[in-house]
């Protein structure tokens, strides 16, 4: 018993580096693809997708404000969606307010692509028929401000990321301000652009139903918003990405599992190794306080901290 | 000055949102004349207050790049300590600005080589706003408007005629024509209606216009003969030399046409030369002719009558024989022309189609090594098989001798392994007569794919299926007959248990009857039972003991032999699996070959566009006028084209693909192959989309001519789609120039390479320092902390799939806690924040909150 506390007082940080390691990468490479949890708030997303119209009177304005930092969270999400809006055929546009999330706004569209015209190749999706990418547009809250009241958003923006005027645009063709921005699907790990969308991109008249996408350590912090109603769905960090793939698989039954669903399960078992390091943390403390008498545990000495 | 200037714009700015804020959209200021309700509109200027706000904001980026530069630029100087750090900094974000000012002139260049196309595009918008206006009121200001319009029009047709490159003439033109013309000069075919002469004549035509001439022929049934002596003999021999040159060309052309052989590209190379070397002749028998007329002319006293503009019809008309002449001369002229100028077509293309056989070379080479790795692998398998099977045989035999006294049921299972044994030998043979059926048929479509490569594909399906279905039948009823002895072995012990016991059970009851008998002996028999009953409980025991003993050692010998069979069918198994591997990949190979041979004739097929063109040629007399000519011959020339696009786009996919899977080493050159392809092709569809909108064009003017404006606007929409095509066809092909350059190379390596990578590398080392202070931390020294570490547990766990496994209930009892507890908190949180940020917004407005701005100036004082 007295050597069990001595070695957890010093166990080497590097063995927790390595279990945590281990913990992720091996579900990862075997891609272990787990049922995720039920998240409500996944699910309700999901419903707002499926609620929309699939024809060329609006767009869903998809913002993708992140960058390489929370990508691994906030790509899932994105991805996910623009699968769904794809597979309904409901068009929509991406913007960003984050400059790095410019080459994303480019690729994942391109990947849904791929992956769809892969399980079916009978179905086509084109760039300006079904979506279109307004780029990154600087200024965030002016340049938010500026896009809900502008009376012709296409004339306001110019021209899509391509340099292509967006009156020229198809998907574009009726969308004139505001009131044709049928949901706005909001993903961003960077703290205030939430807010931001949901204060300005509004007018007196019509504000339009706003989902998000955050990642998992601003969760307490939009489920204000959840609770006010001002967020119809939430994808919660990769959690809430993979329930709404989840809920994907159970409609189109031919679908291959995607990234979500294996980082979800990775996520999983690393969620585990974390618990089994605090219970044995904690076992250590009380091992040590036996062996010290009932003594409260000294502090972990440089040697012993992990 | 400077301190109170700030103050003040700061006040004003606060001011204007405040106001923007608080009152009405509008801000009402009195009763106009109609008694309606005026005002000032606050927000008015909203959109220009934040763009000068955006300015600001980026003028701030700015002044961050001057002060990085002057913090790290000195530690660099200076040698500073960490000043490699900063000298790291400083050349990273200047790589970064080089090479995306670098990309953005880049994206300049292409905007700048397409922009041309959107004036136009613009220009012709505009003018179709103008035809398709309402009409004004009355007739004066209409007809003005029209000739405005038409003027517009006129004006615009000519800037596309001078802006757009002139439209491209093929083989099936210049072959059509010279049928035509041949026919025409020997006077049995109406004039060529595909031209028109336009060249002044060089004596004044007598009579009148040419429609005079059309509807008032001159003595229609009579020509006059010739003159000169020898003329007879001069005609007959010009006729034969253009009737060489016309079968020069027409057998080239068929030669094209007929073309099955691989090497495309070669005969339209020699087709080419052929047209090169066809186009100078003409224009040297165009020179004799002339020579020749000009001498018949000379003999007569009548002025000829060759200078008409003919313009086509259902009859044709009395052509003099000057006449007919000079139009050959111009006709053999413009066919030099129209030849020339499709040579240069057919080089390029003949520069596009050299591909295919070059992969059919490589296929070939690649099916002979395949096919030989395959055989041996195949004689391989062979030899494993018949071991196998040589080995099966005497184990199973001797199995079945050694169960000659079981049960009925097992010698039945071991005759049923022999005639296992025996179908799977058969099926061997089977499967490999198939194989030599598809090799057979592999070797000859080595010399010849495109001919024989299905008949192989189908004898390797046919062997792929064989062994796939009777295999895999065999092995599962293997795997099915082990499981069912094991169970059988299973049975028969309870079965010999229950036995024994109720023979036991009848010997003791036997014994206990005859004791009964015996009422004299009862003590000693009751006795003699007990040590009876206790000896044949012993007894029982020692053979249970030794009954299960024996069937234990059964059934581990026969564990011990069905593994081993097994393992023996499980290595068969894995045998034929990568057999199968092997078969389905080289008959993947073969559809390969299938695909690409049916590419090379799909080209076969749509290169020869003379003779869908010479199709629509022979339509055309019927056509009203020469745009509506001009029109379906760019219909066909754009139906060919998009063949022609189809079928290279289809060569260069299945060359990827081949190279990607067959493992070739060097892919680049191949995928830059491809891509130059699709950015030919797609200049190449521009300029045909340009070709078609300025026949539209020539077709709007005729209709304007006509006072058809609905036609004039149609058509002028179709133009301003086909600009609009066009211009996105040429941004296409200039951006897929662009991706594929060095510059774009830098800047994918630098941000998705490293900037992406680092990024998501430094916020995913938060993991491993959760992981590690969640250890070393999160102790329950207190109740709040045993509270909030059971909050925690239960939020993890409900978040996870695991949780879902212990209780289904916990994503609920997560979401409970989210909503309950942390919401409540967050948002008190979030209003305090918001109060306060409220609070120092106020101070900065009133310009209270100014002491670094203050301490900046007494620096500055100081």
């Amino acid at each position: 018993m007295s050597r069990l506390a001595d070695l957890l007082a010093k166990l080497d940080r590097r063995a927790i580096y390595a279990a945590v390691a281990l913990a992720l990468v091996v579900p990862l490479l075997l891609k272990w693809a787990l049922p995720p949890a039920e998240m409500e708030q996944a699910r309700k997303f999901h419903s707002a997708v499926e609620a929309l119209p699939s024809d060329d009177n609006g767009i869903v304005l998809i913002a993708a404000d992140w960058g390489p930092a929370t990508k691994a969270e906030n790509e899932p999400q994105t991805e996910v969606l623009i699968e769904h809006l794809m597979r309904r055929r409901v068009h929509f546009a991406l913007v960003s307010v984050i400059a790095e999330a410019e080459p994303f706004l480019r690729d994942i569209p391109e990947r849904v692509v791929k992956r769809l015209t892969t399980e079916d190749p009978r179905e086509r999706w084109e760039y300006g028929k079904d979506w279109v990418n307004l780029g990154y547009r600087a200024g965030r809250s002016a340049m938010i401000q500026k896009l809900a009241a502008a009376p012709d958003i296409r004339q306001t923006l110019g021209v899509d990321a391509l340099g292509t005027p967006l009156n020229e645009v198809p998907c574009m063709r009726n969308t004139r301000n505001i009131r044709n921005v049928r949901l706005l699907a909001e993903f961003t790990g960077a703290v205030g652009v939430c807010d931001e969308w949901l204060q300005f991109f509004q007018t007196s008249a019509y504000r339009p139903p706003m989902a998000h996408g955050c990642t998992s350590i601003t969760i307490p912090e939009a489920y204000i918003f959840v609770d006010s109603g001002q967020i119809v769905g939430l994808h919660e960090g990769v959690a809430g990405a993979a329930a709404h793939s989840a809920l994907l698989k159970e409609r189109y039954k031919e679908r291959a599992p995607d990234t979500a669903i294996v980082m979800n399960t990775a996520l999983a078992v690393a969620h585990v190794a974390i618990i089994v390091l605090i219970v044995l943390g904690n076992l250590g403390m009380i091992l040590a306080a036996r062996k010290a008498g009932g003594a409260p545990a000294a502090p972990l000495g440089k040697e012993g901290a992990a | 000055m400077r301190k109170r200037l700030i103050v003040a714009v700061t006040f004003l700015g606060g001011v204007y949102f405040i106001v923007e804020f608080l009152l009405p959209e509008y801000f009402p200021s009195g009763l106009g004349r109609d008694g309606a309700c005026r005002g000032v509109k606050i927000s008015e200027y909203h959109e220009e207050i934040l763009m000068g706000i955006q300015a600001v904001g980026n003028a701030a980026i700015g002044l961050g790049l001057v002060n990085i530069f002057r913090v790290f630029g000195v530690n660099v100087l200076k040698r500073r300590k960490g000043w490699p750090y900063s000298l790291t900094l400083v050349l990273a974000m200047l790589t970064m600005m080089a090479v995306t000012f670098w990309l953005w002139l880049q994206d300049l260049e292409v905007q700048h080589q397409a922009g041309p196309l959107a004036v136009q595009r613009d220009f012709q918008t505009r003018i179709l706003n103008c035809v398709g206006r309402p009409a004004p009121p009355n007739e004066q200001a209409a007809q003005r408007l029209q000739r405005a319009r038409d003027a517009d029009l006129l004006r615009y047709l000519s800037d596309t005629r001078k802006s757009v490159a002139p439209p491209a003439v093929s083989a099936g033109d210049a072959a059509a024509q010279l049928a035509a013309l041949a026919g025409f000069l020997q006077g049995k075919a109406p004039a060529p209606a595909f031209f028109e002469v336009t060249d002044a004549p060089e004596n004044p035509p007598e009579y009148g216009t040419a429609a005079d001439l059309l509807s008032q022929p001159k003595e229609p049934e009579t020509v006059p003969p010739l003159k000169t002596s020898g003329a007879d003999a001069r005609l007959a021999e010009l006729v034969k030399q253009r009737d060489a040159l016309t079968d020069r060309l027409l057998k080239s052309s068929e030669a094209l046409k007929a073309q099955t052989a691989l090497d495309v590209g070669g005969q339209v190379l020699e087709h080419a030369a052929a047209c090169r070397e066809v186009a100078p002749a003409l224009r040297k028998l165009a020179q004799d002719v002339r020579a020749f007329a000009d001498g018949e002319r000379a003999a007569y006293t009548e002025p000829p009558d060759f200078a008409l503009r003919y313009r086509g019809g259902p009859t044709p008309p009395p052509v003099p024989m000057f006449g007919r002449l000079y139009l050959a001369t111009r006709a053999l002229n413009h066919c030099g022309n129209v030849l020339e100028r499709y040579a240069r077509v057919l080089d390029v293309a003949a520069a596009e189609i050299p591909v295919a056989p070059k992969n059919q070379q490589d296929l070939s080479g690649w099916l002979t090594a395949r096919a030989e790795r395959s055989h041996a692998v195949r004689l391989d398998w062979q030899r494993r098989a018949a071991a196998d099977l040589q080995q099966a045989l005497p184990a199973v035999s001797a199995k079945l001798a050694a169960t000659s006294g079981q049960p009925d049921a097992l010698r039945t299972r071991m005759l049923d392994d022999l005639r296992d044994a025996g179908a799977r030998s058969a099926i061997y043979n089977q499967a490999l007569a198939e194989l030599d059926a598809a090799d057979s048929g592999l070797a000859p479509a080595q010399g010849d794919v495109a001919a024989n490569t299905r008949a192989a594909a189908e004898a390797v399906s046919r062997a792929l299926a064989v062994l796939k279905t009777q295999e895999g039948v065999l092995c599962l009823l293997r795997v099915r007959s082990a499981e069912q002895d094991l169970s059988y072995l299973d049975l028969t012990q309870a079965d010999a248990g229950k036995i024994i016991t109720d023979a036991l059970r009848a010997q003791a009851e036997a014994k206990g009857e005859a004791a009964a008998r015996s009422a004299e002996g009862l003590r000693s028999v009751e006795a003699a039972a007990k040590n009876v009953a206790d000896e044949v409980n012993k007894e029982r025991e020692q053979m249970e003991k030794d009954l299960a003993a024996k069937v234990a050692g059964l059934r581990k010998t026969w564990r011990e032999k069905t593994s081993v069979e097994l393992k023996q069918l499980r290595d068969g198994e894995d045998a034929r699996k990568r057999e199968i591997d092997a078969l389905r990949t080289r008959a993947s190979v073969v559809t390969e070959a299938q695909k690409m041979a049916a590419d090379a004739a799909a080209k076969a097929a749509a290169l020869p566009e003379i003779e869908a063109l010479t199709k629509v040629v022979t339509e055309l007399p019927g056509s009203k006028t020469d745009a509506e000519a001009a029109m379906a011959v760019a219909k066909a020339r754009k139906a060919v084209l998009d063949g022609q696009l189809y079928v290279l786009q289809r060569a260069a996919k299945t060359e990827e693909r081949f190279a990607s899977k067959h493992g070739m080493k060097d892919l680049r050159p191949l995928t830059a192959a491809r891509d130059s392809l699709r950015a030919l092709a797609g200049a190449v569809q521009s300029d045909f989309l340009l070709h078609a909108a300025v026949k539209n064009s020539r077709l709007a003017a005729t209709a304007l001519g006509s006072q058809d404006l609905p036609a004039a606007r149609s058509a002028m929409e179709s133009c301003l789609q086909q600009i609009g095509q066009a211009q996105e066809g040429a941004k296409e092909a200039l951006r897929e120039g662009a991706n594929r350059s060095v510059v774009k190379g830098l800047y994918k390596c630098l941000f998705e390479g490293l900037y992406v990578s680092l990024g998501a590398a430094m916020f995913s080392l938060l993991a491993f320092y959760i992981a590690s202070a969640a250890y070393r931390a999160f102790r329950v020294k207190s109740a709040e902390a045993g509270l909030m570490m059971t909050a925690a547990l239960l939020v993890m766990i409900g978040q996870i799939p695991f949780g879902g496994y212990i209780w289904s209930q916990f994503p609920q009892v997560r979401l409970w806690v989210l909503q309950v507890f942390s919401t409540p908190a967050f948002r008190g949180i979030a209003l305090g924040a918001a109060v306060a940020s409220l609070a120092m917004a106020m101070r900065m407005w009133l310009s209270l909150e100014t002491s670094a701005f203050y301490r900046e100036e007494e620096q500055e004082g100081a």
